[in-house]
């Protein structure tokens, strides 16, 4: 981008990439980066509830120290990027309060947690930390102690959850990157329904030391970007491994197939014609299934209570009144859940993942709707699924628990126009092919087919 | 939940078999439950429930191993 440019265009609407390669360019300064985000988080978190807490001295000194690297002639793959973190993630001297009333008691973190340390190492400037469901149990962020996160597409709607303020953060232009976590959809169904792209790597792909877990065996941190090429770049300087950036234009021509079955019982015809769109594009005409995902959703779902209760046993002995009242029933039973059901579900969980890896013999990538619906109305409680009311809370994950259930990496692309409201498509990946995802997501991206532009005033 | 179900052995699950569940394994496991909390323990008890069904129904040969952590 022109220098010129930069001095036109807002610098909140700039793409984490294009904010390094010009801070590190000295065209523009870190320090400008910033308060042009903070005078965006000052406009509009008021109404959107996105973040928790904001760490603006460390921020205004971390941006300073990145200048100053700069100036001395270092190029941090982050330069001045302004980030922000799920409230489960440690980040020195704030409160990690993973969404509750009860950690709240807790004192602030000493230490980053690792993922935001190597993005600050990097360059990158934190800014605070953003709602979310409490510990993580949900898919709305519509918080007891915090209040809802209003998606910046739709105010009267959620923004999705449980990583809300990170996904309705990235849309509505407060940062241009955001961490969040997914155990059973967490990253890929706010990603959607504020329409900007996230990634879910592979399970343990990512460090998790420094955030409060909730269902270990299921747990992913991850990015949220508006590019394809961000989500790249985060990844790789959160991962340390051989880079997946550099090789995200290359013109692979991959095998893709669209799921069928399971992954399309009970969507809407928008959600389905968001994943229309995405296969037409890449010429997926081949359709596919992935056997028993329904039972796999239930085995992630027994699993998540039953790891979830256990976790909180002794708060939920001690202090169950200060629970979000959203999140202690599903607590309190998941804890006196039988144990041959965990085990039974443990047990299906080798036998779903060996039949996934059968797929992936024959296709690089799947593409499935990331939800059966766009963003839904704040407090709406019950929703349709294929003739069915059930409750919204443990619902919206239909399609994304079989996929975390055996730890596949997948990018959700943001597709617009198939209605009022964005949708979401996964693409997902074999394990360890984040470059995969990433790529066919950047290809959707270079075509106009998917695109996260900031949504609100500039 | 209020109309009583089979699984597939036969045994009949009703909101009294969930409660006694819930009320037997709070006291088990030391959970002081209140009285406001126990009602929608036992819908949430049922949900999960629902789905468990779907797993315990699927045959997997004596064989199968689990996999209490993903890996690649």
């Amino acid at each position: 981008m022109a220098g010129d440019d930069l001095r036109t265009i807002p610098l909140h609407r700039l793409s984490a990439t294009t904010i390094a390669g010009a801070v590190a360019a000295q065209r523009i300064s870190a320090t400008e980066v910033l308060e042009d985000h903070i005078d965006r988080i000052r406009a509009l978190d008021p109404a959107l509830n996105c973040f928790t807490d904001l760490c603006l001295d460390r921020a205004r000194a971390a941006a300073a120290t990145v200048d100053a690297r700069i100036a001395t002639g270092e190029c941090p793959k982050l330069a001045g990027v302004p980030v922000a973190v799920k409230n489960l993630f440690n980040v020195s001297g704030l409160k990690t309060r993973a969404g509750s009333k009860i950690l709240r008691d807790q004192p602030p973190a000493t230490h980053d947690a690792e993922a935001l340390a190597r993005l600050v190492k990097a360059g990158a400037v934190p800014l605070g930390t953003l709602n979310m469901d409490e510990f993580a149990y949900g898919f709305v962020t519509e918080n007891t102690h915090d209040g809802p996160t209003r998606n910046p597409h739709d105010p009267t709607r959620s923004a999705g959850g449980s990583s809300g303020g990170s996904a309705a953060a990235v849309a509505a232009g407060l940062a241009p990157l955001t961490l969040g976590s997914d155990t059973n959809g967490s990253i890929r169904v706010p990603a959607a329904l504020c329409g900007v792209f996230g990634l879910k790597p592979t399970y343990g792909a990512l460090p998790r030391e420094g955030s409060f877990p909730f269902v270990d065996s299921l747990d992913h941190v991850g990015p949220f970007a508006r590019s394809a090429a961000d989500l790249a770049i985060a990844f790789d300087v959160m991962h340390g491994g051989a880079p997946v950036a550099p090789a995200i234009a290359d013109a692979v021509p991959y095998r893709v197939a669209v799921l069928d079955g399971w992954f399309s019982h009970g969507a809407t015809e928008a959600a389905l014609e968001a994943v229309d769109r995405v296969a037409r594009a890449l010429g997926a005409d081949t359709r596919t299934e992935l056997p028993e995902a329904r039972r796999a959703r239930a085995a992630a779902f027994c699993i998540t209570a039953a790891e979830g209760g256990t976790l909180h046993l002794d708060r939920l002995r001690t202090r169950a009144g200060d629970f979000d009242p959203a999140t202690r029933p599903r607590l309190l039973a998941g804890a006196l859940l039988p144990a041959a059901i965990v085990q039974q579900a443990q047990r299906f969980r080798a036998w779903f993942a060996a039949e996934a890896s059968r797929l992936f013999e024959r296709h690089d990538a799947l593409l499935a709707p990331a939800t059966p619906c766009p963003a839904l109305v704040l407090g709406q409680a019950t929703m349709e699924i294929a003739g069915e009311t059930v409750p919204v809370r443990p619902h919206l994950g239909l399609y994304t628990q079989p996929i975390s259930f055996i730890g596949l990496p997948v990018v959700v692309v943001p597709v617009h126009g198939v209605g009022p409201l964005p949708l979401g498509v996964q693409v997902i990946a074999a394990p360890g092919c984040e470059s995969v995802a990433l790529a066919i997501a950047h290809r959707l991206e270079r075509d106009g087919i998917c695109a996260a532009p900031v949504v609100g005033p500039s | 939940m209020t109309t009583p179900r089979a699984d597939q052995s036969g045994v009949i699950r009703s909101d009294v078999t969930l409660a006694a569940l819930v009320d037997a394994g709070a006291a088990l496991l030391g959970i002081p439950l209140a009285a406001a909390h126990r009602g929608e323990v036992v819908v949430a008890l049922a949900m999960i429930m629902a789905q468990a069904d779907l797993i315990l129904d699927f045959p997997l040969p004596d064989v199968a191993e689990a996999a209490p952590r993903f890996c690649p």
